[in-house]
């Protein structure tokens, strides 16, 4: 039997994307969506529409900037880059989450 | 931050209406890609296209949630909200216009009092530094407050250390002549200093000093008589007959001297006598200073002043009064406090009333919001919903408030310049801006509470729970209505009988004409023959049937009185006084006061002939009782001089109408000279038609004469502005207060019976008599009428001291104005469930159990 795909965590979305965004340069919304996918290795459920809506916020809040460009099939497309404060905030979300996966793996070590 | 920019990314995008932005662009690629690397795999192109749906999801969902991160959905709904609300209101065209109508007339009433109310009270009045500026009055402790004494205020000047600096001023009118027609103009004399302490500039020329002859003319009679023209300056025209120099051009303080058109030098004299106290003293406090301490000051020097004139001034105090607070007086400012109350009152009664259609129509909604409940609407969501409703309601009544309150200043301004002080300051400022705001607010608060209590409360489903709430607004405005229509009630009362006074003559169709003779061109019998002249020429005039002439014109306020004796009393037994009036033999029969015994005077009642005098009803009866006075003698003021009684006539009241007629003694003009004289013309039509041809008879005789003419009627209703102000103000309301707790009224009621439809269908084909139906539904009406009289008739009784200073003859307790009150309202509650109780009575009974 197949491993159930988990549901992506709330709040999670965000910082998939700017960490790849981050690692990758600019990527199109397809783009990055395949390569959250990838990363995950079909471990994770993501519907990719939902990548949309999360560049918008993330847009708005100035973390990532966004041009159009031409793709690879020589079409127009809207590339995604990450921003300075991007990166810093990408950086303090990451340290937090480090944190927390510490912690919850120390509760679920003591546990067991 | 990132809220701001995020905040303001939504906002402008929201506002551009630009809120799917490149999604559908961005998906439709993205679909492609995925579809192309479906096709790679080994799709089929129809299959790959379907999958690449598939993988996407629900893209109407996606393309929701990205439209709202890209728009503030607060700003959305309540964008939503008001079309919706515009929507609802324009749907229902009547019951926007009641409850636009309601609020706009409360509020715009509000507004205008407090307006009114925040000049008097609080507005600083237009001169330098007027928080420091006072008023100042000699006090006598036997017979009270006075205006002052030169050689006091020469005193006070000289002494006070706690004032910079002080005026005085005498208002009066003077007789303008050499500048066009002969005119009396309101005119002042003040002191050199006034011109500093009030802020006064020349426009043209400059303010006299301490140089007798010379004036100073306000801006409008420059206007009016000269063009103004900058040569007026260095001009000569008479004043009461004698030539003064104009100065210069200034605007005058129209608050402290209202009507003022000119102002003369007024040079106080240390020889003057300290009994004559006829000039407004005012002084400026130093700065530093505080009244406490510049009244002790003055009572030290007002000691002073006792010590070294006993005769005069022993025992004689000063007192201080802010300026401001003695321009609006006392009264006034308890007048604008209670009027402003009724207003509040009134304002509450209309947000009740909104506040109750509110209610009856949030019920009848009750199917729209359960609805919308059911689809799963948020309760936050619906009560947004009716905030914005509230809100645009609220809006609409504030402006048209404001509208109304605009146009209502405008009317006082231009016609209440006699009635109140300080009108010319009055405008719509922050105050009332502020007022129209708050109370727009409350009223928003207000209605969105009562507007959905009862779907709050029941959620989405059925509402039949009886709602007390509307009974307590209803019962809360019958009360209010009755204050006010028992106050109006009183009023008119009053007003009647004040109508109803007799004057003792007829006061219709006299034409007075107060004349004012240059004085040194006339000396007492030429005074005499100048009257005797003109009442000839006038009773000549085809429109004039007769005319005559007093010292008392009457009904402007102003009146004469002397000391007297009874012949054979003691001289030095107590004094007696009484009013008097120097009158032409015309006099009597100009008004006409009719004869009771004796004679009249005639022109052989001249000087040198035996000095006579004719007495007053209530003079005769008071002071000889049972006997009849004619050929007694009285003696006559100070000198105590005899004059002998020719003859008696009815009592007359020619000071005020609500003061009782005084003993009055009548004395021949022609023995008594000196007095400035009014003509009392009888015409035969309409008196102020008559007017011109009067004025050419007198200018005839003197082309020097100044004139001012008026109808007596004109004269008699101006002294009844404020009985007929308060009548009208207080009347208004309670028409419009009662008429809106019947509206209200009414709509409870119609909305009981509808509530009640399936029980009355039920009644009524178990046989219950119609009548009894009807009498059901109008006796909850009655009762509520009832409860609210209950509650308004015992707070009217408490408050009616408050009424009593505005009352004649009318005690505000009377029974009659309650039972009055009571029966209105049994009345209106009949006539406001008629309509329903009729309905309910003849409902099919069939349809009204089926309905629902």
């Amino acid at each position: 039997m197949k491993e159930p795909k988990s549901e992506v965590p709330y709040g999670t979305l965000d910082l998939m994307i700017l960490k790849t965004l981050e690692g990758m340069g600019s990527l199109h919304g397809y783009g990055l969506a395949r390569r959250i996918e990838q990363v995950a290795e079909g471990s994770l459920a993501l519907n990719q529409g939902t990548v949309y809506p999360a560049l918008l916020r993330l847009e708005q809040k100035g973390w990532i900037s966004s041009d159009w460009g031409v793709s690879e099939n020589n079409r127009r497309a809207r590339f995604y880059s990450i921003t300075k404060s991007g990166k810093r905030q990408l950086a303090a979300e990451a340290a937090s989450w480090q944190k927390t996966v510490a912690t919850i793996a120390r509760l679920m070590g003591s546990a067991q | 931050m990132s809220f701001p920019r995020g905040f303001l990314a939504r906002l402008s995008a929201g506002v551009r209406k630009d809120r799917t932005g490149h999604f559908d662009e961005e998906i439709q690629q993205h679909a492609e890609f995925l579809a192309a690397e479906y096709v790679r795999r080994g799709m089929s192109e129809a299959e790959a296209h379907l999958a690449a749906r598939r993988e996407l999801g629900n893209v109407t969902s996606l393309r929701q949630e990205y439209r709202e991160q890209n728009s503030l959905p607060l700003l959305d709904a309540l964008w939503q909200d008001l079309k919706f609300a515009v929507r609802t209101l324009r749907r229902n065209p009547v019951f926007t216009a009641a409850c636009t109508g309601t609020l706009g007339v409360g509020l715009g009433a509000m507004i205008t009092v407090s307006c009114v109310l925040s000049t008097f009270l609080w507005k600083p009045l237009p001169y330098p530094h007027p928080d420091r500026l006072v008023v100042i009055k000699e006090t006598d402790p036997r017979s009270g407050v006075w205006t002052f004494s030169e050689p006091a205020l020469l005193d006070v000047r000289e002494r006070a250390r706690s004032l910079s600096e002080v005026a005085a001023y005498r208002a009066g009118a003077m007789a303008l002549t050499g500048a066009g027609e002969p005119e009396i103009l309101q005119a002042a004399a003040v002191t050199p200093s006034f011109f500093a302490m009030f802020g006064i500039r020349p426009v043209a020329g400059t303010v006299f000093g301490d140089s007798p002859k010379l004036v100073v003319i306000g801006r409008k009679l420059w206007e009016k008589k000269f063009q103004s023209n900058p040569l007026a300056v260095g001009r000569t025209i008479a004043l009461d007959g004698e030539s003064y120099t104009i100065a210069g051009v200034a605007g005058l303080p129209a608050e402290l001297l209202p009507g003022a058109q000119l102002l003369v030098p007024l040079l106080p004299s240390a020889t003057e006598s300290r009994s004559a106290h006829e000039i407004e003293a005012v002084g400026r406090l130093r700065a530093g200073v505080d009244q406490r301490q510049a009244q002790a000051e003055l009572n030290t020097i007002a000691a002073r002043i006792g010590r070294e004139n006993p005769v005069t001034n022993a025992g004689w105090g000063m007192q201080l009064t802010p300026l401001a607070e003695s321009i609006a007086g006392p009264r006034t400012g308890r007048a604008l406090w209670m009027i402003f109350g009724a207003i509040a009152l009134f304002w509450v009664l209309a947000c009740a009333n909104v506040a109750g259609l509110q209610m009856a129509r949030s019920i009848s909604r009750r199917h729209e919001m359960s609805t919308r409940l059911a689809l799963g609407a948020s309760q936050g969501r619906l009560f947004a919903q009716r905030l914005t409703e509230s809100l645009v309601l609220a809006l609409l009544g504030s402006v048209l408030g404001w509208v109304i309150a605009q146009f209502a200043i405008d009317a006082i301004r231009r016609f209440g310049t006699d009635a109140l002080p300080r009108v010319a300051q009055l405008e719509l400022n922050t105050v009332t801006l502020g007022i129209a705001l708050a109370c727009m607010l409350v009223s928003t608060f207000l209605f969105t509470m009562f507007s959905g209590r009862s779907i709050e409360l029941q959620g989405g489903r059925e509402l039949t729970r009886r709602d007390r709430g509307r009974d307590a607004i209803i019962v809360v405005q019958v009360a209010l209505a009755s204050v006010l229509l028992l106050g109006a009630g009183l009023l008119l009362n009053s007003f009647l009988r004040l109508r109803a006074v007799d004057p003792g003559f007829d006061p219709e169709r006299i034409l007075t004409v107060h004349v004012s003779l240059p004085s040194q061109a006339y000396n007492q019998s030429r005074r005499v023959a100048f009257f005797q002249e003109a009442e000839e020429r006038l009773a000549r005039l085809p429109e004039v049937e007769s005319a005559g002439a007093t010292n008392v014109s009457p009904f402007t306020g102003y009146g004469t009185a002397n000391r007297f004796r009874l012949e054979g009393e003691p001289a030095s037994g107590e004094f007696r006084s009484a009013a008097w009036r120097a009158v032409t033999p015309g006099f009597f029969r100009a008004l006409p006061l009719a004869l009771v015994r004796g004679r009249l005077f005639t022109e052989a009642d001249g000087e040198g002939a035996l000095e006579v005098v004719i007495l007053s009803e209530s003079m005769a009866t008071q002071f000889w009782p049972g006997e009849d006075p004619v050929g007694k003698r009285l003696l006559w003021g100070r000198s105590g001089n005899p004059k002998t009684i020719v003859g008696v006539v009815r009592d007359i009241r020619d000071l005020a109408l609500d003061a009782p007629p005084v003993p009055t003694m009548f004395r021949p003009f022609s023995q008594l000279s000196d007095a400035p004289m009014t003509l009392l013309i009888r015409t035969r039509g309409e008196p102020s038609a008559a007017a011109a041809g009067v004025r050419r008879q007198i200018w005839s005789v003197d082309r020097n004469a100044a004139l001012e003419i008026q109808p007596l009627r004109r004269v008699m209703s101006a002294s009844m502005l404020r009985p007929r102000a308060s009548l009208f103000a207080i009347g208004a309301f309670a028409v419009i207060a009662m008429l809106t707790s019947a509206f209200g009224l009414y709509g409870l009621i119609s909305y009981r019976v509808n509530q009640r439809q399936q029980e009355i269908g039920i009644r009524l084909a178990l046989g219950s008599p119609a009548a009894l139906v009807r009498w059901s539904i109008q006796k909850r009406c009655l009762m509520l009428v009832c409860s609210g009289l209950a509650i308004g008739l015992p707070a009217a009784f408490a408050l009616s001291t408050l009424i009593t200073s505005l009352l004649y003859k009318t005690q505000p307790t009377q029974a009659t104005a309650y039972a009055g009150v009571v029966l209105v309202f049994v009345l209106v509650a009949l006539t406001a469930s008629y309509g329903p109780a009729r309905r309910a009575s003849r409902m099919d009974p069939s349809a009204a159990i089926r309905h629902e």
